[in-house]
Formats: structure tokens, sequence, C-alpha cells
């Protein structure tokens, strides 16, 4: 079983509209557990809808998303929740955190919606995983304060917190500058090789190359699928 | 229950502390608007409401100044003026008219209650006990001859006196006293028997139709606020005249005005000729201003509402767009914001409805309520709705 298998999957923002356009076109794709894949493409390929799909933040127009096994086309918008909430961790280009709280409190986010583990609990894993990206210093600083580097590693500690199965960074390197990209690209290695399914969508080919698994998009389709310089597609 | 308390935190610690200040710059806003805009509109209601009850045949004595009856402790200041038995009197020599007089008398056991003495004409049409062998117009120029007094009490004392019971009353400031009878009720619909507005002053006009005035016109001596007479009990201003039944009022007011004229104590005008007077003075009296204030202020409100709401709920579609990535379900959110700022702006609401009941607790009639509960409930709604529907848009299902 495979934690993400996308079956014939497609995507077409306002269908039946003058202006409808296919962002996706028939994806089949399978990543195995503990897979570090890299969504490469033009903007405009569909990198980040293929993104949105496998974490339940867009629905597809045809085709089947399978998490773990579990076809989440049938699925409620809580159960939907609950997957991002304990599976599927999020790493985006623009951050994603809530600007006017400080790292710790960004950091333990994720527990407020998981009701097995208590918030005190989740505080104390969200200031270990603060310390391993190095910002336990900054703990109680706002993260409006930090850098944008500061930022992103506040970002992936958040994920790493709760250590989730799969994590999907979406140009997670985009507003960094060069030194600052390896060093996040090196603790998304990090979380990678304890186990997580990691799924990074960029069109920098040095962040693409820290990834075992190359998977390229042009207009929608997959035109490229390397894997230990064995193509599969 | 920690928890759901934190991301309640959060939410409303996003814009919460400037919610607070909208919240109270919308409240001190409506309070100006209730206190400048809705008094007109109260009285263009009113107006309606005594066109309804046939006073748009009826016609106003406005005095230049005010009158004051010889027994009142205000005797002093009305030496100056023209005295209210004067206007009487002048209103007396009035072509086939008849005066009779509305007042509060005391009961006993301290019982205040509405008195209505009526013309003569009136009275030998009404269903009173054979021992009343004549009424008077006023209790000082009662005849000899005459038994009782006939009084109309307040419909809230049917059940302590029947119709014929003879009561001993005196008008308060006065220690004389006199012997009446009761010869029927009136609704009242308001709690304090003072009050012009009330639902008695209302009946008591469609009382005084329902009788045969067998051609007489009637003047009644009025304290009414809304209709811009004193509410002072000792002072009146106003008399109200209505012509012979059958007659229109303009066919009388031109005499009733030359007669007027001579003495030069007052006018006489029409209740629409009033109505308009006051709504030119809402653009040019005195009060103009703070309305134009009030209705410039409330347009910059609504303004500054519109940016601020912008901002506020783009913050807060961000939170959420965050939220959802991590885990919380539309329903959650869905309740943290009705409790953060759903809750807030229900107890506004409520404190300004509890606010406008005290302010007016002692004069106001229940339809002043209607507009500034409807502009109150407008502005939680354009506070609280917009909100819910952007900010839960990035949490409904996307296809």
């Amino acid at each position: 079983m495979y934690p993400i298998e996308l079956k014939g999957i497609s995507k077409v923002y306002h269908p039946g509209q003058r202006w409808a356009r296919t962002a996706l076109h028939d994806i089949h794709l399978c990543i195995a557990e503990g897979e570090a894949c890299a969504l490469m493409g033009a903007s405009g390929s569909g990198k980040t809808t293929l993104l949105k799909i496998i974490g339940q933040i867009l629905a597809p127009t045809s085709g089947e998303c399978r998490i773990h096994g579990v076809n989440t086309a049938a699925l409620s918008e809580r159960k939907k929740a609950r997957i991002r909430n304990q599976t599927i961790g999020f790493i985006f280009q623009d951050f994603g955190l809530v600007e006017d709280r400080n790292a710790l409190e960004n950091t333990a986010m994720p527990f407020l919606f998981d009701p097995e583990i208590s918030y005190a609990q989740g505080k104390k894993m969200a200031l270990e995983a603060l310390e391993q990206v190095g910002l336990a210093r900054l703990a109680k600083e706002r993260v409006s304060h930090l850098s944008g580097g500061e930022r992103q590693r506040v970002a992936i500690a958040r994920a790493m917190a709760k250590r989730h199965d799969i994590l999907l960074a979406d140009e997670p390197t985009g507003q960094l500058d060069t030194e600052t990209a390896l060093h996040i690209m090196q603790l998304l290695q990090a979380i990678q090789k304890s186990g997580t399914t990691l799924l990074v969508a960029t069109h920098n080919p040095l962040v693409a190359a820290h990834c075992t698994r190359q998977i390229v998009l042009k207009d929608g389709a997959v035109t490229s699928d390397e894997n230990s310089n064995q193509s599969s597609r | 229950m920690r928890k759901r308390l934190r991301l309640l935190r959060y939410a409303w610690r996003a814009m919460g502390l400037q919610y607070c200040l909208l919240l109270c710059l919308i409240a001190i806003t409506a309070l100006c608007v209730q206190f400048t805009c809705v008094p007109p509109l109260t009285k263009l209601v009113q107006y309606a409401r005594y066109m309804g009850a046939g006073l748009e045949n009826a016609a106003f004595f406005q005095a230049n100044q005010h009158f004051y009856e010889r027994w009142s402790d205000n005797w002093n200041f009305s030496r100056d003026f023209p005295d209210y038995l004067e206007a009487q009197q002048i209103i007396d020599g009035f072509a086939q008219r008849a005066l009779c007089r509305s007042d509060f008398a005391d009961l006993g056991a301290n019982e205040r209650v509405r008195l209505y003495v009526c013309n003569e004409t009136l009275l030998r049409n009404l269903d009173l006990p054979g021992d009343v062998s004549r009424a008077l117009l006023e209790y000082r120029e009662r005849a000899d001859g005459a038994s009782y007094i006939p009084l109309m009490l307040d419909e809230r004392l049917r059940a302590t006196y029947a119709t014929g019971d003879v009561l001993e009353f005196k008008i308060r400031g006065n220690d004389r006293s006199f012997p009446a009878i009761v010869a029927g009720y009136l609704a009242s619909d308001y709690e304090l028997p003072y009050s012009g507005q009330s639902g008695s002053y209302y009946a008591f006009i469609n009382y005084i139709f329902s009788r045969d005035t067998s051609g007489d016109c009637i003047a009644l001596c009025v304290s009414c606020p809304e209709l811009g007479l004193d509410a002072d009990e000792y002072t009146y201003s106003k008399f109200l005249l209505f012509p012979p039944e059958g007659e229109r009022v303009e066919d009388a007011i031109a005499d009733w005005q030359a007669c007027l004229l001579r003495h030069g104590i007052g006018n006489v005008t029409t209740l629409r000729q009033m109505r308009a007077q006051e709504l030119a003075l809402n653009f040019t009296g005195p009060d103009a201003m703070f309305g134009l204030v009030a209705l410039l202020s409330l347009a910059l409100l609504l303004v500054g509402l519109r940016g601020f709401m912008a901002n506020m709920a783009e913050k807060l579609e961000n939170q959420a767009s965050v939220y959802r990535l991590l885990g919380i379900a539309p329903g959650q959110w869905r309740a943290v914001m009705l409790c953060a700022y759903g809750i807030p702006v229900t107890l506004l609401l409520l404190a300004a409805q509890c606010a406008i009941f005290l302010l007016y607790a002692d004069t106001t009639i229940p339809y002043t309520h209607i507009p500034i509960t409807l502009v109150t409930l407008w502005m939680a709604a354009a506070l609280v709705f917009p909100l819910l529907i952007k900010t839960l848009r990035p949490l409904r299902p996307k296809s």
C-alpha cells in the first residue's frame, strides 16, 4: 500500500464555463513510503494543484486520490480535515503561519485540532522541533518579527512536531537565498530520512537534486518520472 | 475545552481590540442617530396616528406665551402674560364653541387617574346615571344645581369602580374636593398615568368623536408633548379646537384666527400645517445641525466600517486558511467565529436595547423602539455576516 496513490487524476477549473482551464490531465502516480519526490515544471504546469489535491484541499474533477489506500473522494470534510491534521504536513513558499502568534504557538498549532494529544504535550513536542531546526531561542518571538528563513524553519518545525507520514512542500525555498535554501533542504532531507514521505514542488533543479525521484509536469501532464537513474514513465 | 478557548483567543486577538473600538463607535453613533433622527420619525408616526383618530379635522390654538392657571404654583409668572383663563374666555367667544378639558385627579389612597370633564352638550349624550343633572365647563364654575361631575376613569380602575359609583375627588394642587360620578372608562396602553402619549389620549379623542356634539364645536385644553405641547401639569400652551359636527375645520379656522388676532395672544393652525412646520424645522431649526452631524458621522462610519471589515475579513481568512491546512473542520471554525464575534455583537445589541429602554422608560411609546432596533440589527448583521461568509470561504470544500 502506497501512502500516496493517484489514478487518472484530472482537474479542470471552472468546468463548463467559457474560461474553463485544464490544470491536470490523467495523472497516475504512486509514491512509496519514505520516498523524496521533487515535482518539477514551469509556472502553471500544475504542481501546486497536484499538491493541493494530495493535501485534500482541492477535489479532483475526475480520478482517484488514495492516502494510505483510502479513497478520499467519499470522505466528509470533517474526515478530510482529520487526514490533514494526522497524516499530511504542509510547507509553503509563503510559510502559512499565523503572523500575530509566536513561533512556539505556531509550531504547536496542529495540536489544537488533535483530540489525541493534549496541547501541553504538543507544546513540548513543538519546542523539541524548534530545537531541531535551531530556533528554540526564538520560540517566544512573534513570527512577524522573524526573517524569511526563520519563518520557513518555523513552518518546517510545525510539520516535524506532528511527525506526519506525508510532508508536502510547495516551493519551500522560493523566497530564500541560496544558503538558507540549502539549509532548509537539509532539514527536509532529515525529515524524509526519519521515514516521512516527502513531496516537494519546485522549479529549482538544485532543490530537486536533493530528492531521490524527480517528476516533471508540463501543461498538467507528467512528462518525465525519474527514480535512481531509472525512468518509470 | 482549553484548546477551544485558545482558538477563540487567537481568532479574537486577530482584530479584537479594533473590533471593540468599532463596536463602541457604532454604539455612540447609534445613540446620536437615535436622539436626532428618531424623534422626527416618531413624530411623523404620531401625526399619522392622530390624523387617523380624526384630528385632521381639528385645529390647534398655539399661544405666543405659555398660559398658567390661576390656582397653580406658577401664578406669579403669569402676570406678564395673558393667563389661561383669559385665553379660555377668548376661545369661549368663538361661535358655537363649547370648552372641555382633561386633567388628573386624586381618588384617595394616592390613586392618580386621568380625569375628563366634558362639556354640557356632550354630557347630555352620555349614558350617565339619572342623578347627573348637568355638567360643567370646569370644576370651579360648577353650578349649584349640579349633583356630580362625571368622570372618565382609567381602564385599569374598572375593577375598582363601577359605572355610577360616586366618588370624592380633588384636583392636584387644590384643597377643595368635589363629588363625582363614574361615567365610563378609557383604555390605557401605557403604565404611567401622566402621559399624553398614551393610548388613553387616543381613546379620549375617539371617545369625543363617538358622541353627538349637536352642532357645538369643541375646544380641548391639552397637554401633549408629542404635539409640541407642554408636559408640565399646570402649563398649557395649546387648545385643541373642533368645528361643529359635519363642518370642515378650514371653514371655521378663518373666524377663529380673526378673533385671536384682535387679542394678539396666538394663532390657530391645523395639524397638517403643524406637521409641515415641524418637518421644515428638522432642516432649518436649531437641532438640525446635530441631525446633520449624526448623519454625516453615520456615513463616515459606514465607509470606515467597509474598509475595516475588508481588512479584518482578510486577516481572519488567512487564519482560516492556515487552520484548514492544520486540520480544522468547517464546523469548528464556524463555532469559533460565532463565539468570537457573534456573541459580542449580540451582547452589544442587548445592551443597546437596555439603554434605550432605560433612557425612554418614562416617555417613549412602544414603536419608538422599532426604528432603532432595526438600525441596530442591521449594524449587527453588517458586522457579523460578511465576516462569517468571507472567513468561511477558505474552509468550504473546493471542487
